[in-house]
């Protein structure tokens, strides 16, 4: 699944994020996102995944419009964030239940994927207890169970210790084998090229 | 999809009870001070008891919505649906339906409360007070919860969600103390059914407006 | 370049004033429709005219609003928000005639009366939009729940209307407005319609002024 961005523009209290921004991933392809902070490389993810308006320009997913009216474009991405995105008030499978509920996904096994990111002991802990890796890893158990054609990674390594290193590098060596398109932000540019096929530069 | 958005509000109340806690404490206190307020003259709290119990309910749904939507701002939980493949107008709706949930089961836990302080008679049909109870809130919760959607991203927007309700749920206001008034004065329901009318009328067009408008408010 | 420097603009202004000049002159100078309230009475050439202008803004509001939502182009939220401002301001000024002409004319300043009624729930409402455009936060949001709250408004304003008109049947809309159009004596209707035009052509003049310098505003 490609992803196009048109002429995408943006302002924040009037001052300009994008003017007239265009690239394009192509399916299967990964592409970095570098940038001094308030670039707008957060901003360009949220905007892909629906939760930011854009002021004028076109976000495509395959031939799907990203539009707040319609839903269909949103069910073959992930956005994995440095917010939470989670209800804190839930479990961590109940977290999990909800979210495939909302993808209409029911064609996988929660005990495996919460056992594959090493969430076994405190899948039924509330997600207010969590630590900010055990968050991360949650997260990524999210993408497992969605399993989305793209990808919108947000420097998925924050808060991960030595163990959750090495559980993204083990889950991004499958989706890279798998095809996955993806979006990858982060603010180590030689960890970026070593995982991306090109990088965008946002200033 | 509804279900399912409502089952989720739904069993972080059941584990926490905050919403409906606070909103039954809050109703309780607020009683406490109209008791207070009318002993004076213990006559006139008869005349005023279907406009009080709706000022009851009026403060205590705001309580409520502004909790409810709470839940979607901390730590961003909103964004698991916003950037779903979900029609956000089936959010609102569900979140209608969560709201009037808790409200009703709060209603139901001070009403009794409120009967007995005030020393109200109860001789008169618990089925048309449901109705009443259940079209008024209702009402409530539809312009209550595009409301709290509006400011939930705003700065002020514990103060912001009364300022803009109170005045915009004023023909519920009206006739639901209207309703609750004749059904205290055991009036027959032909007397005050253009009142239902309007509670409905209320609940549908604000209904219908917040399904078509809520996806463009809640995107940041 | 200044808004006066526009050849039409300034056409504008000078047609505004002299039609308000006129106007003036009429309140000040001719009887009142009912003599019996003396002076009081002119306000009725006032009150009404102004009433209408503006309701007229308000409903601009409303479909300045939903252009916004649809057309997403910046320019009416500008006109939106302007015609908010001189909107409040007539509703301001309907609030204030309207005890003033209520006392002589029916002994109290406060009629809860429909039409009155539903101008102070509406200028509520207004006063919460303008403190969710202080206070909502960034501009690109506000300007949509703005947006809503602005239909919002308006969509509310016949549900006001009917539940006020039936709350108190005693007290139906100014009996005396409906007199006072009476085909026998043309006179008041015809200066209440050339006031409602001196008003169009006043308020208009203030909304392109005012959505002038929004947009002057942002462009810096």
């Amino acid at each position: 699944m490609n992803l196009q961005v048109t002429d995408l523009s943006k302002s924040f209290y009037r001052s300009p994020v994008f003017h007239s921004f265009s690239f394009q991933l192509e399916s299967g392809e990964k592409v970095g996102l570098l940038g001094p902070n308030g670039s707008g490389k957060t901003t360009l993810l949220k905007m892909i995944s629906g939760i930011m308006s854009i002021d004028s320009g076109e976000i495509k997913i395959g031939e799907n419009i990203v539009n707040p009216d319609e839903s269909a474009a949103r069910k073959y991405l992930y956005y994995l964030g440095h917010s939470v995105g989670l209800y804190p008030g839930l479990t961590a499978i109940e977290n999990l239940s909800f979210i495939a509920g909302l993808y209409e996904k029911n064609d996988f096994s929660i005990i495996n994927i919460v056992n594959k990111v090493g969430l076994h002991d405190t899948e039924n802990k509330l997600v207010k207890f969590y630590s900010q890796g055990m968050l991360q890893r949650l997260k990524l158990a999210t993408a497992l169970i969605l399993n989305p054609d793209i990808l919108l990674l947000d420097e998925p390594l924050a808060g991960l210790d030595a163990e959750g290193i090495q559980l993204f590098e083990s889950l991004y060596t499958e989706w890279r084998g798998g095809g996955k398109t993806m979006l990858i932000v982060s603010h180590d540019p030689d960890w970026l090229s070593s995982k991306t096929d090109r990088i965008i530069e946002l200033n | 999809m509804l279900i399912h958005l409502i089952l989720k509000d739904l069993k972080i109340e059941w584990r926490s009870k905050e919403i409906i806690t606070s909103m039954f404490i809050f109703g309780l206190s607020i009683t406490l001070i109209f008791a207070l307020a009318f002993q004076v003259a213990p006559g006139l709290i008869h005349a005023f008891a279907s406009g009080l119990l709706w000022v009851v309910i009026l403060f205590t749904s705001v309580l409520g919505l502004n909790r409810l939507f709470s839940l979607e701002r901390e730590e961003h939980a909103m964004w698991s649906w916003t950037s779903a493949p979900v029609d956000r107008g089936t959010v609102y709706i569900a979140k209608v339906f969560s709201a009037l949930i808790f409200v009703l089961m709060s209603e139901l836990l001070f009403i009794v409360p409120f009967f007995i302080f005030l020393n109200l008679p109860a001789n008169f049909s618990f089925f048309q007070l449901a109705l009443i109870l259940f079209l008024g809130t209702g009402a409530i919760v539809s312009v209550g919860c595009l409301i709290s959607g509006i400011t939930l991203q705003a700065g002020l927007r514990d103060v912001l969600i009364p300022i803009l309700l109170f005045p915009s749920a004023s023909p519920v206001a009206i006739a639901a103390t209207k309703c609750t008034g004749f059904l205290f004065d055991k009036k027959p329901l032909a007397d005050w059914n253009f009142w239902l009318l309007i509670l409905c009328s209320f609940f549908v067009v604000f209904g219908l407006f917040g399904y078509l408008v809520f996806n463009r408010i809640v995107e940041e | 370049m200044s808004f006066f420097n526009y050849r039409n603009n300034l056409i504008h202004a000078a047609v505004a004033a002299a039609l308000a000049t006129i106007n003036i002159f009429i309140v000040l100078t001719l009887d009142p429709p009912n003599l019996a309230q003396g002076v009081f009475g002119n306000i009725f050439y006032i009150h009404v005219p102004v009433a209408w202008s503006a309701f007229l803004l308000y409903f601009a509001v409303m479909v300045c609003g939903i252009f916004f939502l649809t057309k997403k182009s910046i320019e009416w939220d500008h006109r939106g928000l302007a015609c908010a401002e001189v909107g409040t301001l007539f509703m301001f000024l309907v609030l204030t005639t309207g005890p003033i002409w209520a006392k002589p004319a029916w002994g109290f300043f406060w009629p809860w009366e429909p039409r009155l009624t539903t101008s102070l729930v509406l200028f509520l409402i207004f006063l919460g939009y303008f403190m969710l455009r202080q206070f909502g936060g960034n501009p690109e949001q506000v300007s949509r729940y703005a947006a809503v709250v602005g239909i919002l408004a308006f969509l509310d304003v016949p549900l006001i209307f009917l539940s006020v008109k039936f709350w108190l049947p005693e007290m139906q809309s100014h009996p005396q407005v409906g007199q006072y159009f009476d085909s026998a004596n043309p006179l008041p209707t015809y200066l209440v319609i050339f006031s409602f035009i001196s008003l169009l052509v006043l308020s208009s003049l203030m909304v392109r002024f005012r959505t002038n310098i929004l947009s002057m505003k942002d462009a810096s």
